[in-house]
């Protein structure tokens, strides 16, 4: 959960407010525009993707000079290269304002530009301009970028301090910082390395609402504000999302080498229950490597955290929609209620829009 | 620092108040005047972010409402575009010419103040008013009301009938170059002026986008023309923007040479408020 003031709290909890996306436009490390309202934005965060936080917006720019806000080169506000857009939602009632910084995020995308002009004095001046842009966080630039020659970890004392020196973001380290178990070769993209560096720490890599690289632990911590229904409830609905088996295992298969280039075999299975290894769901597995395991007992212990994550987490989500609430992140632990039961879970998918209904996908444990 | 105000309510081709401000303050780069009514700031067109070097600034601001206290002031800037200080507030009232009934208008393009028509507000005693503001109904399993949630402030006035009648023949050519000619870029947005007991916003700027001339089948109404408008209100075009009454050429066709137009003023801001000569090239 984000944390906010206690009246914007209640406020958020009452409903009967005001809501809208407004945006600061930070050019190659300027702020340029503050407080721009975001027309359309919708912003969504996603759990299992590798880029977590992404988006859409209409920028809309009109000013006194009759200038465009349209790109027409490399050095423009709005172009896909060097330009954020710092996007919070602002909450409104009575006299209580407040702003919820919900994503540092980079336009990776400039379309459909309109730019109404009308002829003044043998020349053309621009009323009001607007452009569509695709937004995503700072982990889209690290995505793209790659060693050049096989490379390691530099320094094997500090997991943190590699995370950034590899990303070159700021950090926020909420997990304890333990030192790199083995000197290896990264894989090519830079981000992949990233999350393979998170797993050491337990857990993965993500962008944080204040552009921080964060480590949401595979571990739930505690649970945040229920989501209830009723009289003081905010949910309008809770169901349980589409079944598949696709992406469910009940056995984890680690295959590695230590550091004589011996293979490592490791394997987890579930035992007992519905998904038991053999039984009515049959033997399905899960292939696991990490060039950070290198004996039998680390193996072991890597399969069966990854059993964890493969087998259970996943086979239970439901979707919630409720009344909009921004201080919602992915990886906040939440209790729920459904047909009057309490369930507890973890947000998987959080999808906040300018209008309408917020949305959520919860996974249950097993 | 002084701001004189002075209405014109019989000014040419409309109602106008002379805005003339000097003395400004030491280490001020650039100014902007601001008017107030009734709680609403609108930049005085002409006058955003002029170089204050002149010492005075001065235009007709052909945007200010009738009959309604209009307070102006001066926005001063530094040398590095930070507020350096605001003016005292002077306040000016323009009443709507004593010859012209209540239900007269004037429209006019925001850009060319001398597109100024007068028209008289017809037609329209069933028009509403309305300004909506943007919510949603939830509806929370177990609350026996909905929750509302807003988006946004509430939106200017929307659909706004504006039907008219132009008075004359010349009236309604120039009425219609408001909107557009053919092949041109003219933005249909206009500024409308109206007495206050039509409670159309003091200063209205709508966008129209189908005007229809009305015509009554084979009567001759001596040159009047009904108009259908129906307008959005928005925002003013930009503000920095204006065409001057008073140009250069002005000058050059009433002078026969520069002494003797050095000669009939103290100084160019004098000569750029002579209005006496505009129109005689």
């Amino acid at each position: 959960m984000i944390p906010v003031s206690s009246e914007l709290a209640s406020i958020i909890r009452a409903g009967g407010f005001h809501r809208e996306y407004v945006a600061d436009l930070i050019v190659d490390g300027q702020r340029v525009l503050e407080d721009v309202p975001l027309g359309s934005c919708e912003l969504k965060s996603d759990g299992n993707a590798k880029v977590r936080t992404q988006g859409r917006a209409v920028f809309e720019y009109t000013d006194a000079w009759g200038a465009s806000i349209l790109p027409e080169d490399v050095t423009s506000w709005l172009t896909p290269y060097a330009s954020y857009l710092n996007v919070s939602m602002r909450v409104t009632a009575g006299g209580v304002s407040e702003k919820v910084l919900r994503g540092v995020l980079k336009i990776v995308a400039v379309s459909d530009p309109v730019g109404p002009r009308t002829g003044f004095q043998q020349r053309l001046i621009t009323v009001g301009s607007r452009v569509s842009l695709q937004l995503a966080d700072a982990f889209s630039t690290t995505d793209r970028e790659r060693f050049i020659a096989p490379s390691g970890p530099q320094d094997l004392s500090s997991t943190w301090a590699e995370i950034g020196r590899l990303t070159g973001l700021p950090l926020l380290r909420n997990v304890p910082d333990s030192g790199i178990t083995r000197a290896v070769t990264y894989q090519e993209n830079r981000l992949d390395a990233v999350f393979d560096l998170a797993a050491i720490l337990g857990g993965t890599p993500y962008v944080n609402p204040e552009g921080k690289v964060t480590i949401q632990p595979d571990v739930s911590g505690d649970a945040t504000e229920k989501l209830s229904m009723g009289p003081d409830g905010t949910v309008t609905s809770a169901t349980p999302s589409d079944l598949t088996d696709e992406g469910i295992y009940n056995q984890v298969v680690v295959r590695t080498h230590d550091d004589s280039q011996s293979v490592v075999l490791a394997t987890a299975e579930v035992e007992s229950g519905p998904l038991r290894y053999g039984g009515p769901f049959g033997r399905v597995p899960f292939f696991a490597s990490s060039q950070y395991v290198t004996s039998v007992e680390q193996a072991r212990q890597y399969a069966v955290e990854q059993l964890a994550r493969v087998s259970a987490v996943s086979s239970m989500a439901y979707s919630i929609t409720c009344l909009p609430d921004p201080r919602r992140e992915v990886g906040d632990v939440v209790p729920f209620e459904v047909d009057g039961r309490t369930l507890v879970g973890r947000i998987q998918e959080i999808t906040l829009a300018a209008a309408g209904l917020m949305s959520l996908k919860v996974a249950t444990g097993g | 620092m002084t701001v004189t105000l002075v209405a014109h309510p019989d000014g040419s081709p409309a109602p106008y108040v002379d805005v003339y401000a000097d003395g400004f303050p030491a280490g001020a780069e650039s100014l902007t005047v601001w008017r107030t009514v009734e709680g609403r700031q609108f930049k005085v067109r002409g006058l955003v972010d002029v170089d204050a070097a002149a010492g005075a600034v001065t235009i007709l601001d052909f945007e200010a409402p009738f009959d309604l206290p209009a307070s102006y002031r001066v926005e001063f800037k530094d040398a590095l575009g930070a507020l350096l200080e605001y003016s005292a507030p002077a306040v000016v009232t323009l009443s709507m010419p004593a010859s012209a009934p209540a239900y007269a208008a004037w429209f006019h393009n925001p850009l060319d103040p001398a597109s100024s028509v007068r028209v008289e507000l017809r037609g329209q005693n069933n028009r509403q008013l309305t300004r909506p503001v943007d919510y949603e109904v939830f509806r929370v399993p177990g609350r026996s009301v909905g929750v509302a949630i807003f988006g946004g402030s509430r939106r200017g006035y929307e659909r706004l009938v504006l039907d008219c009648v132009t008075m004359t023949a010349e009236d309604e050519g120039r009425f219609d170059a408001l909107f557009g000619g053919y092949d041109d870029f003219t933005i249909p947005i206009v500024c409308v002026r109206a007495h206050p007991v039509t409670r159309l916003p003091a200063t209205l700027f709508a966008l129209v986008g189908a005007p229809s001339k009305v015509p009554l089948d084979g009567v001759d109404m001596g040159g009047q023309l009904w108009w259908g408008l129906e307008g959005d209100e928005v925002a003013p075009p930009p503000e920095a923007f204006v065409t001057a009454l008073l140009d250069y050429a002005a000058f050059t066709a009433f002078y026969s040479s520069y002494a003797e137009f050095t000669a009939s003023y103290v100084d160019y801001t004098t000569a750029s408020r002579d209005y006496t000569i505009a129109g005689t090239e």
